[in-house]
């Protein structure tokens, strides 16, 4: 199940991006170049719409890790 | 009885500490004498304070119904805007003119945004059964509770419940009275002798005076000096105060005034505001504004998706600082050069520059161009109106003549043609004008080649070891400058960001 999630995601920011981005559940979002405050509202607006979900944005913010951004998408 | 007064430093603080490391209740020991911080500097708010604080716990208890939260959340915004806007404007009509007079509840803005972020913290759940005590720890905590740096309830929790803060702690004590006399030097060497010549030179304007082009950018620059390191002096003694009572603060200042950009200056200056503004702010008017205006052409997209949230942003942070058209025009100003640096960046630099954004060159220009335009934003900031800051800025527009040092024009005639009749440094006979020089060097030096505290903060200041691992020589060094920054405590002056 996250598995499938972490692809998704994996493939929202590689459009986002424009670059194959492939993350893993313990990488950090900084590992990521130029994912900074302006990315973080077009990831979270296209995980929305492609995931048909509804993430608190308070808590996707605070997220550091995949992991953290799994469990809002999996919640 | 604030950080930089001898009643703190020679009593309040060393019977804290003692009463702190001698007691097993902690945290007991802690709220009281923050409460009794707050009694002393602000008598007359006290009640507001702890009012304000039995209610937002109360309205805690009650977040999950939307309609009490978004009730909770205006209360607390109403009082601030009370206090920080509607008095001035009474003021205004009484007296005919915007005078600060009225002293404000102290802290009003920081705890206003510790309680509305607690209750925010609350409604998504990150504290599980909101308490009174943690929420009474976190608002009333005396190093941070008037200026702060902002912590999250959640991380001071999971800090109190270790069992390392029961524990006394030496080496926390020793390197947060490291990082608090730092701190102290910093306000009172430089923020506070850099005070002495921005006053009077804003006051000359304010009195009158055309300034020249070399003299205002001058005192402009030994402003923004004086507010860094009076903030940053402030943070740093906030952070030393709570690693002696083995708490964790965040850093509030990275090293803002290397920065090359002007979206890395936000990004290090005051940077616990900036990314509570950024979650309580710019995300929610960014993410309504997409959802309320969804446009294809690619210009309008640029302005509602980027242009509208950062200008709407940076309005309110201008409008936190204070309501006069100066800190307006401050925040409008910075909001348009974060969109025109989000602009090159995405679309010239990274494009088109990408190979030279490495050159040393390059950087050194970007640096140029960052602080200087930084300098003049800070001129609203400082004026007492926005007269003084438009002459302020003619005045380094070179309006005034351009005031090079008299040597310099009475042996080259043309000099004379465009020169101002005022000094450069020192600006008045009485000041001193080798002082003004080596202060402004001093300054420059400081801020752009030492490293930071956030250098030492990532792993709990233990690269601070080897400080202690030379205790002979630290313990004289430390006593040294102790005992020159206390002397120097006479001139007691105020901290810059106690106003807001």
């Amino acid at each position: 199940m996250s598995k499938n999630k972490l692809q998704e995601l994996n493939k929202i920011l590689s459009n986002i991006f424009k670059k194959k981005i492939n993350l893993k559940m313990n990488s950090n979002k900084k590992e990521v170049q130029n994912w900074d405050s302006l990315a973080d509202i077009n990831i979270l607006l296209e995980i929305e719409k492609k995931l048909k979900i509804k993430i608190n944005y308070n808590l996707f913010i605070n997220s550091k890790k995949i992991s953290d951004i799994i469990k809002l998408i999996n919640k | 009885m604030f950080f930089n007064t001898y009643l703190f430093i020679i009593f309040f603080l060393p019977i804290f500490l003692i009463t702190f490391y001698f007691s097993k209740n902690k945290l007991t020991i802690t709220i009281f004498f923050s409460l009794l911080f707050y009694l002393f500097n602000s008598p007359n708010y006290f009640l507001i304070f702890l009012f304000l604080l039995i209610l937002n716990y109360f309205f805690s208890l009650f977040v999950k119904i939307k309609l009490i939260f978004i009730f909770a959340v205006i209360s607390n915004l109403s009082i601030l805007i009370y206090f920080k806007y509607l008095i001035l404007v009474q003021n205004f009509f009484y007296t005919g003119s915007i005078q600060e007079t009225l002293i404000l509840p102290l802290g009003i803005s920081f705890y206003t945004f510790n309680n509305i972020i607690f209750l925010f913290d609350c409604k998504n759940k990150l504290i599980e059964k909101p308490k009174f005590t943690p929420l009474l720890f976190l608002v009333s905590f005396f190093p941070h509770m008037i200026a702060g740096p902002f912590i999250r309830i959640s991380s001071l929790i999971h800090q109190v419940k270790s069992k390392s803060y029961y524990k006394n702690n030496y080496k926390n004590l020793l390197v947060g009275l490291i990082i608090f006399i730092l701190g102290l030097s910093k306000k009172v060497f430089l923020a506070d002798s850099a005070k002495l010549y921005v006053d009077h030179f804003f006051n000359k304007i304010h009195m009158g005076l055309d300034p020249g082009f070399l003299t205002s950018w001058v005192h402009s620059t030994l402003f923004l000096f004086q507010l860094y390191f009076d903030f940053s002096g402030y943070s740093d003694m906030a952070i030393g105060l709570a690693l002696m009572c083995n708490i964790l603060l965040p850093i509030n200042f990275d090293s803002p005034l290397k920065s090359k950009s002007i979206i890395q200056f936000w990004q290090r200056w005051h940077i616990t505001l900036t990314q509570i503004i950024y979650e309580f702010i710019f995300f929610p008017i960014s993410i309504m504004i997409r959802k309320i205006i969804n446009i294809d052409n690619s210009f309008l997209k640029i302005l509602t998706e980027k242009f509208l949230p950062i200008m709407l942003t940076f309005l309110i942070i201008g409008l936190w600082h204070g309501g006069s058209i100066n800190f307006i025009i401050f925040g409008i100003l910075n909001g348009f050069l974060l969109f025109i640096n989000h602009m090159w960046r995405d679309y010239i630099s990274l494009k088109y520059l990408k190979k030279f954004n490495n050159l040393q060159i390059i950087n050194i220009i970007y640096w140029i161009l960052t602080f200087f335009t930084i300098v003049i934003c800070f001129v609203f900031f400082r004026s007492e109106n926005f007269s003084v800051a438009y002459k302020i800025i003619s005045g380094m527009m070179g309006v005034y003549g351009f005031g090079f040092p008299e040597e310099l024009s009475s042996r080259f005639d043309f000099l004379n043609n465009i020169n101002s009749t005022n000094r450069v440094f020192g600006f008045d006979e009485k000041y001193n004008e080798i002082h003004e020089i080596l202060l402004i060097l001093l300054c420059f030096i400081i801020s752009l080649t030492f490293k930071n505290l956030n250098s030492f903060s990532q792993n709990n200041y233990s690269s601070l070891n080897f400080i202690l691992i030379f205790r002979k020589i630290t313990f004289i060094c430390l006593i040294i400058i102790f005992i020159t920054v206390v002397v120097n405590l006479t001139n007691y002056t105020n901290f810059i960001y106690f106003n807001f």
